[in-house]
């Protein structure tokens, strides 16, 4: 057992020990259909317990023009959903194109929030004309929860690492 | 057993960054760069001793499965500070048969004594990179430069077994797998992506994120982009998981989480205590007990769920016990020093199969977060 290589030999020095991907930096892609990561941003001041399991929603579009409409391009994934949230196509799947999560509760559009959409606002309405007469308004609602994990490691965040 | 001095190689910085060992240097509270990799020694092992390592490694991770398997039966999760709702979790991950993927045992050993197992951190365990990589390259190197390495080898199939494991645990290769930890931790971002990377070998789709990221859609977690998390590997341990907030929807989703939840007990020093009673007298543990009184010597008291040597005491012989949230007491073993360095050897268990090691010094006696890490060979 001991007298032979820990290593089995068809590997030796021959395979690479990583691939193309690794070490990789994290791509903290901004969603630019989501304020998570907006939020996360913000939470250079603000310590992360704070936000710890915000209540979320995001409304669901028949079509993405009438996403685009109550928000903007770059807020409005290309890609629909399927079945409440899961990319698993079958043959009971509805399609639906959601907008940018936004806090529960929230009404008015700021910085971090993109809220429940322009003409979803009631301090806008009346005051917005869309460019599509066909608007459709959001069929319905996602509700969801982010940043319900991470609490402890980021209150140790002063510590090198968790793992021991 | 020995600690030889060796030059290091004269890039040794640029060849751990090859592979991806970025935190080779740390920085220490005031600025200054802190080695925690170092090559100008390594730890010297004869055959019979990597035997014993081996054999040692293999037979307490034995004991441990048992262990776990012997808890749940008997249901004895108060000494583990488990609730209900987090003992089902670990019942059925374990009745389900959820593989394990990896673990390291801390070890007192001096090459003459049988080793003692210190702790098993099986749930969270980190400094994977440096003894499955950096230290293997760090051989291979001195032995193509000709400087005396020949007939030296290591005790390290890591790599190999990890990429195997995923296929063990995983089956058939061709899904999504998502990697999450507290990246904003580099040791902890680094053996995850150094995971991340040997299963992505073992033919899987990853995603990476930040455990803040998750999300939870009203029935399962979810990533970045809204897709169900179906299988997740997590840096992150289990008592915080359990701890926060969307730990109540655990039990409900339908995600496989590596570690599996059973982990949570072999992580728990609890587990110390526990294999003592069952295994009084074995050669490789050391006594243990959560009663002071039941270890006269000098002891060495270990809060339960933490970390990194956080919180760990040596207390004299005839020291009162700790008014002290749930710890247990081992009977001190004090690790063997090598030119004034105290040496931990951490044997590595991937699956179910002793298979590495790696060596850590300190100039403590409580090996900690900021101990350096030195290669080791054997022949």
């Amino acid at each position: 057992m001991a007298n032979q290589s820990r290593r089995p030999k068809r590997l030796e020095g021959s395979v690479p020990p990583r691939s193309a991907e690794f070490g990789r930096r994290l791509e903290k892609q901004k969603r630019s259909d989501s304020i998570w990561l907006a939020v996360l941003g913000a939470a250079v001041a603000t310590p992360l317990i704070l936000m710890a399991g915000r209540d979320m929603q995001r409304n669901l579009y028949q079509t993405r023009e009438d996403c685009v409409t109550d928000y903007s391009e770059n807020e409005c994934p290309r890609e629909p959903v399927y079945h409440y949230g899961s990319n698993r196509l079958d043959d009971r799947a509805v399609r639906r194109y959601h907008g940018p999560w936004f806090e529960a509760g929230s009404t008015q559009r700021t910085s971090t929030d993109p809220g429940p959409g322009r003409l979803q606002e009631p301090s806008a309405r009346g005051s917005f004309a869309p460019d599509r007469t066909s608007y459709r308004p959001p069929v319905s609602r996602e509700y969801g929860v982010r940043g319900g994990f991470g609490r402890s490691g980021a209150v140790r965040a002063g510590r090198s690492s968790f793992g021991g | 057993m020995r600690r030889v001095a060796v030059p290091p190689r004269h890039n040794w910085q640029a060849r751990l960054l090859e592979h991806g060992f970025d935190f080779h240097t740390l920085t220490t509270d005031d600025g200054h760069p802190d080695p925690y990799w170092i090559e100008d020694a390594c730890y010297e092992f004869s055959v019979g001793q990597i035997d014993e390592l081996e054999s040692a490694t293999q037979e307490l991770h034995d004991l441990c499965l048992d262990a776990v398997g012997e808890i749940i039966d008997r249901g004895d999760y108060e000494s583990f500070g488990l609730n209900q709702s987090e003992a089902n979790l670990i019942e059925r991950s374990w009745s389900l048969g959820e593989r394990g993927l990896y673990g390291r045992m801390d070890l007192s050993y001096d090459g003459k004594r049988p080793p003692k197992l210190l702790e098993y951190n099986a749930d969270t365990p980190t400094s994977l990179l440096e003894s499955s990589v950096a230290q293997w390259f760090w051989l291979e190197d001195r032995s193509k430069e000709g400087r005396g390495e020949q007939g030296f080898d290591q005790f390290n199939s890591i790599h190999e077994a990890l990429i195997e494991r995923w296929r063990t645990v995983l089956g058939k290769p061709g899904g999504w797998i998502h990697f999450a930890c507290h990246q904003d931790s580099p040791e902890d971002f680094g053996t995850t992506e150094y995971l991340r990377d040997t299963c992505i070998q073992a033919g899987w789709k990853t995603e990476t994120l930040d455990m803040s990221e998750i999300g939870f859609d009203g029935t399962q977690f979810i990533d970045r982009a809204d897709r169900v998390i179906d299988r997740m590997f997590k840096l992150y341990p289990w008592e915080w998981l359990f701890a926060e907030e969307f730990g109540a929807h655990l039990g409900g989703s339908r995600t496989l989480w590596l570690e599996p939840p059973w982990k949570r007990l072999l992580a728990d020093k609890a587990i110390l205590p526990w294999l003592w009673q069952r295994h009084p007298g074995h050669p490789n543990l050391l006594p243990a007990s959560f009663d002071r009184s039941a270890i006269n010597d000098e002891v060495v008291f270990k809060p339960c769920l933490e970390r990194e040597g956080q919180g760990v005491l040596m207390l004299p012989t005839g020291t009162a016990p700790l008014d002290s949230p749930r710890g247990i007491y081992q009977a001190s073993q004090r690790l063997p020093t090598f030119d004034g360095r105290h040496a931990l050897i951490g044997t590595w268990v991937i699956g179910d199969v002793a298979c590495g090691l790696g060596m850590r010094e300190d100039q403590h006696a409580i090996t900690r977060n900021t101990s350096r890490f030195v290669p080791h060979r054997f022949r």
